[in-house]
């Protein structure tokens, strides 16, 4: 089920919600609305697909076990055989359902076999809830974590409001707030703030994501050489697109998990104000950022004899393919990581010797980089990325849309005038010039949370948003990060 | 007051503020409401209209002319003077075959015709090039019982969109401070713009991400079949298009190979299928011809007609 449909907005949640409130009254009022929530979050999920109900049913009853085989495990190489046996586990349901095909791909060109293609959907969410549940199983292997009862593991893994897409929320910070009485009573300020977080999601999605992946859509899709204009075009609203994509999606999993008087993670801080790629990671994606510094990064770090700078940015970059190829089953996500990578190192050996750039020049340049990142991470080629490249850099040629100057004046200046940057081209360029305004000049969702006092023109503008997404919602579109 | 309560209230008088303008206004003329009582509904679209003006005039029409919007422009007086047959024209803007097999359908229960011309555009068998949404808005969906796509969603029939609402302001816009346009004369005829010497555009750039259709020639092949079923002579052609937007399509490789593709499957499954999607166009590259690339003028169209009918 989609956040951003009729069936989940007027039907799933309103229900959800009265059934929440309303079993969390009762004697045993706390453990009812947790099996309610996990039932409604089983449902949520299963709408998709029925058929992967049973794999993150199955999930999430096994590494359970595991997490209590381990607790209850006394000699240490049982321990150690429960936890890597769960590490293994999820990494194979992980390697299973996303990477085979990709390395059977890759076998097959390595040794010129031809081993068959089998057609996997890859189930929706799958990353994330494997991702929650393997740091809950080191850390419970490390005697950081407890073990929990079942029904709590279960929603702490399968809360419909960060399942799909994240945020990834660790269970120290989400398990308290589930046992919490308080939480299961009607909060009108949390409610509030809920509904203003969410709607702000909702809006992102349904007015500016959707209206910029038609544009990126569009790029992405010819087959021509594309001219400078097109290519910036082109790039710049897929960017666009993925961060209100994304960042849309977190702030609508934040307001429902107000709604629900949980708070879950901020994902996002105005990433592109980030001044380095160090920075950007610290605002962009943020849990998985906490995951893969304390679960991949550390690791790695540490299997290294000697703690130096050098091993330290070798870990860097290896985290960092990892968490490309996290993203998805392609040598284009690789070299999205790998770039990060390279450019985190750079950053480091630049602080090292306290070269600094000017603010303005520093938010540019890192800008850029992630412009130009995000078109490598949306190209499903790498030829494709590259066609763009040469079109933004001028190496193909130059033509002036007409909606940057009069006509006849670009006539008159002699320009070469008159194809077409998208499909739309002004309402492209003004939508570009009024986004890239939001992202650099304006509060964050997570700022006008924080300032939230509920007046009436919060009231007012919210609803405006509201109506006009739900209006909107004919248009019904995946989240992009649904596919990773 | 609360938050809540607010939001509620601006909520519900929002909807309640954007429904009376769609209402009111009615874009797509589906409610036949006109309490503004405007001249015109800028964004109407002429699915409805012309669907309309058909259902309630009295004459026997005989002839008819189908296609996009490029097909507008073709008089019916010309096909008359040609053919003396009492011609209706029943282009629709953003049309495909789809929209082809729905209207003679119609054409089909309501009239006796003898001839039945349809100008294809070469985007109209672009798989990319989607179907017009308004298509199943109107009532010209009812010949499509069963052509309606399985994943109609919840209120995708809905007139209360964001579109709808846009639409709607674009109509008062128009109405109160711009041009009207779209209105038709007696028989579905276009009322021509004053021709001044003008650069003939390029429109249509869906053209670059072609994927050739044959689930739309299929509907064509259709229209054919039941043309032969009930004695109809049907004249299929290219819809012309100025010189260089035929180059555009020649400068890309890929494209000139379908474009070649598609001219040659219509030569071979029709038998009057007629080509004006050629290097003779060249001749024609005026303004007098053409308002944009795609779009013919009436003298154009002209001539068009008297070399299909002559």
């Amino acid at each position: 089920m989609l956040f951003n449909s009729y069936i989940f907005i007027l039907g799933f949640l309103p229900l959800t919600l009265i059934g929440y409130y309303l079993f969390g009254k009762g004697r045993h009022g706390a453990y009812v609305s947790k099996c309610w929530l996990i039932f409604a979050s089983l449902i949520f999920y299963s709408y998709w697909n029925f058929s992967y109900l049973a794999l993150i049913v199955s999930s999430i009853l096994f590494n359970y076990f595991l997490t209590d085989q381990i607790v209850r495990s006394e000699h240490p190489k049982f321990k150690k055989m429960f936890f890597l046996l769960g590490i293994s586990f999820n990494l194979f349901l992980l390697g299973y359902f996303k990477y085979k095909n990709f390395f059977i791909e890759n076998i097959n060109v390595i040794f010129d076999s031809s081993f068959n293609f089998t057609k996997i959907a890859l189930p929706l969410g799958i990353s994330f809830f494997t991702l929650q549940q393997i740091a809950y199983l080191v850390d419970v292997y490390e005697g950081i974590a407890k073990k929990v009862q079942f029904h709590k593991y279960s929603l702490f893994v399968c809360f419909f409001p960060q399942l799909i897409a994240g945020p990834i929320v660790h269970y120290k910070e989400v398990m308290p707030q589930f046992d919490d009485h308080k939480n299961k009573s009607f909060i009108p300020k949390n409610f509030s703030l809920g509904i203003y977080v969410f709607v702000i999601g909702l809006s992102k999605k349904v007015l500016l994501a959707d209206t910029f992946s038609k544009w990126a859509n569009f790029g992405f899709n010819q087959t021509d050489v594309f001219h400078f204009f097109h290519a910036w075009g082109t790039s710049l609203s897929y960017t666009m697109q993925l961060y209100f994509d994304f960042s849309g999606y977190s702030d609508m999993a934040i307001g429902l998990g107000l709604l629900f008087n949980i708070n879950i993670p901020k994902n996002f801080n105005s990433p592109f104000l980030a001044r380095n790629i160090i920075d950007f990671w610290t605002k962009w994606h943020i849990t998985l950022s906490q995951f893969i510094t304390t679960y991949i990064f550390t690791p790695i770090l540490r299997s290294f004899s000697k703690f130096n700078f050098k091993n330290s940015m070798i870990s860097i970059f290896i985290t960092m393919c990892i968490a490309g190829l996290w993203h998805g089953a392609a040598w284009t996500f690789i070299l999205y990581g790998a770039m990060h990578g390279l450019v985190i190192v750079i950053n480091h050996m630049m602080k090292k010797r306290k070269i600094k750039l000017p603010k303005w020049l520093a938010i540019f340049l890192t800008f850029q980089f992630i412009n130009i990142v995000f078109t490598v991470f949306r190209a499903e080629e790498i030829s494709k990325a590259w066609a763009i490249f040469k079109g933004m850099f001028g190496f193909t040629y130059v033509k002036f849309p007409k909606g940057i100057l009069p006509e006849n004046v670009l006539v008159d200046l002699n320009l070469n005038v008159g194809s077409l940057m998208t499909n739309n081209e002004n309402l492209n360029l003004v939508m570009l010039i009024i986004c890239l305004y939001i992202v650099f000049k304006n509060k964050n969702s997570m700022q006008l949370a924080k300032e939230f006092k509920g007046r009436k023109i919060d009231a007012l503008w919210i609803s405006f948003l509201f109506v006009l997404s739900l209006m909107g919602l004919n248009r019904v579109s995946d989240f992009i990060y649904f596919n990773f | 007051m609360s938050f809540l309560r607010l939001f509620i209230i601006f909520t519900l008088s929002l909807a309640c503020i954007f429904v009376a303008i769609i209402t009111a206004v009615d874009p797509y003329e589906r409610l036949g409401i006109n309490v503004f009582n405007f001249k015109t509904k800028a964004v109407a679209q002429s699915r409805e209209n012309k669907f309309r003006m058909l259902e309630s005039s009295k004459t026997q029409y005989e002839a008819f002319i189908l296609g996009s919007s490029a097909a507008h422009r073709y008089p019916t007086e010309k096909v008359k003077n040609l053919t003396g047959l009492n011609t209706y024209n029943y282009a629709v803007q953003h049309s495909t075959p789809l929209d082809f097999y729905a209207i003679t359908k119609h054409i089909f229960s309501k009239f006796n015709p003898k001839i039945i011309l349809i100008q294809i555009d070469f985007a109209a068998l672009n798989e990319n090039y989607k179907i017009d949404n308004r298509l199943y808005n109107s009532p010209l969906m009812d010949y499509l019982t069963y052509e309606k796509p399985k994943e109609l969603k919840l209120f995708d029939n809905n007139y209360f969109t964001l579109n709808a609402l846009l639409d709607s302001l674009h109509v008062i816009h128009v109405n109160l401070f711009g041009k009207a346009r779209h209105i038709y004369a007696k028989h579905g005829n276009y009322i021509f713009e004053k021709i001044t010497p003008h650069k003939i555009k390029i429109k249509q750039d869906s053209d670059l991400n072609y994927l050739f259709s044959h689930k739309r020639l299929q509907y064509l092949m259709k229209i054919r079949d039941l043309c032969i079923k009930n004695d109809i002579k049907l004249i299929l052609f290219s819809a012309p298009i100025a010189f260089n937007h035929l180059q555009r399509i020649y400068n890309n490789l890929r494209l000139k190979t379908i474009h070649k593709q598609v001219m040659q499957s219509l030569e071979s499954n029709f038998e009057n299928f007629t080509n004006f999607q050629t290097e003779e166009i060249k001749k024609y590259n005026h303004y007098r011809y053409f308002w944009d690339s795609v779009h013919p003028t009436k003298e154009m169209s002209e001539i068009i007609l008297e070399r299909l009918l002559k």
